[in-house]
């Protein structure tokens, strides 16, 4: 009985110290997740910025965040009218065009405002860290896999996809 | 002590046996029943128990269960750590983007 109260109690010891080391490593990740806007958060942590850099930030987010949602319902709209008529007609029919050309006007404006927004946010930040921001937005947001003949140097590379032999 | 040596003094030292007729069959009855009897599940969790908590087995093993289970929890938590700061990077070029909201 004793004996089996010694091993019992090692293994709730070690069940405990699992728990204890795991709650404090990510103590900092778990505060972050229950904060009310996480994302920013993060990027005060990522882009190490001060509590005035970070003030100034918030503001351009919120503007820009404004400006994100009517883009964004634009952007739903014009989708609409194009997925409308472009089963129901031909690609050279006015209307399709039309429509087609309202959607490619939309993606460039909300392209254009996301290149303002990071621009805007990386003049708040220390040089170094701001580069790295255009840096990551760049690569994430503008070349987000739609260059696949693009390599990671920017490089083009027609070996990334195999297209059918000529 | 050679073979020769070793017969002449077991013909020398001959046991006296009981007076029992059936007492050689009891013996090999004997042999064959523990020959048969398997290790019970109390037995092997006894010795098991025992060995455990020798002092000399038992502290160290309880040693390396913990050291082994923090070691094991710091490396899930710092990697735990890491997934969360990666879905918040790409959540957050998410926020910005009103591409991806329609997607």
């Amino acid at each position: 009985m004793k004996k089996g109260l010694i091993i019992f109690s090692v293994i709730a010891l070690a069940i405990a110290t699992y728990y204890v080391v795991h709650l404090s490593v990510t103590m900092e990740a778990r505060a972050v997740m229950r904060s009310e806007c996480p994302e920013l958060i993060w990027l005060k942590r990522e882009y190490a910025l001060s509590d005035s850099q970070f003030e100034k930030i918030q503001k351009l987010h919120n503007i820009h965040d404004a400006e994100c949602q009517i883009h964004c319902r634009d952007l739903a709209t014009t989708q609409q009218q194009l997925q409308k008529v472009i089963v129901s007609e031909t690609l050279d029919s006015p209307t399709v065009q039309n429509a087609l050309q309202a959607w490619r006007a939309q993606q460039v404006i909300s392209q254009d405002s996301i290149l303002k927004h990071m621009v805007n946010v990386s003049n708040e930040m220390d040089p170094a860290q701001g580069k790295r921001y255009r840096e990551n937005v760049y690569r994430s947001l503008i070349l987000s896999g739609r260059t696949p003949h693009i390599n990671s140097g920017g490089q083009f590379n027609p070996e990334f996809i195999l297209h059918l032999k000529q | 002590m050679n073979d020769h040596e070793l017969k002449q003094l077991f013909q020398q030292n001959q046991p006296a046996l009981p007076d029992d007729p059936g007492f050689q069959r009891d013996v090999w009855h004997k042999i064959a029943e523990g020959n048969n009897q398997g290790i019970s599940f109390s037995d092997f969790l006894n010795v098991a128990l025992d060995f455990l908590t020798r002092p000399m087995v038992g502290v160290p093993l309880a040693i390396l269960c913990i050291a082994g289970s923090a070691t094991l929890s710091f490396y899930n938590g710092i990697e735990s750590r890491e997934q969360t700061w990666v879905e918040l990077s790409l959540s957050y070029n998410q926020l910005i983007n009103p591409l991806t909201h329609n997607q």
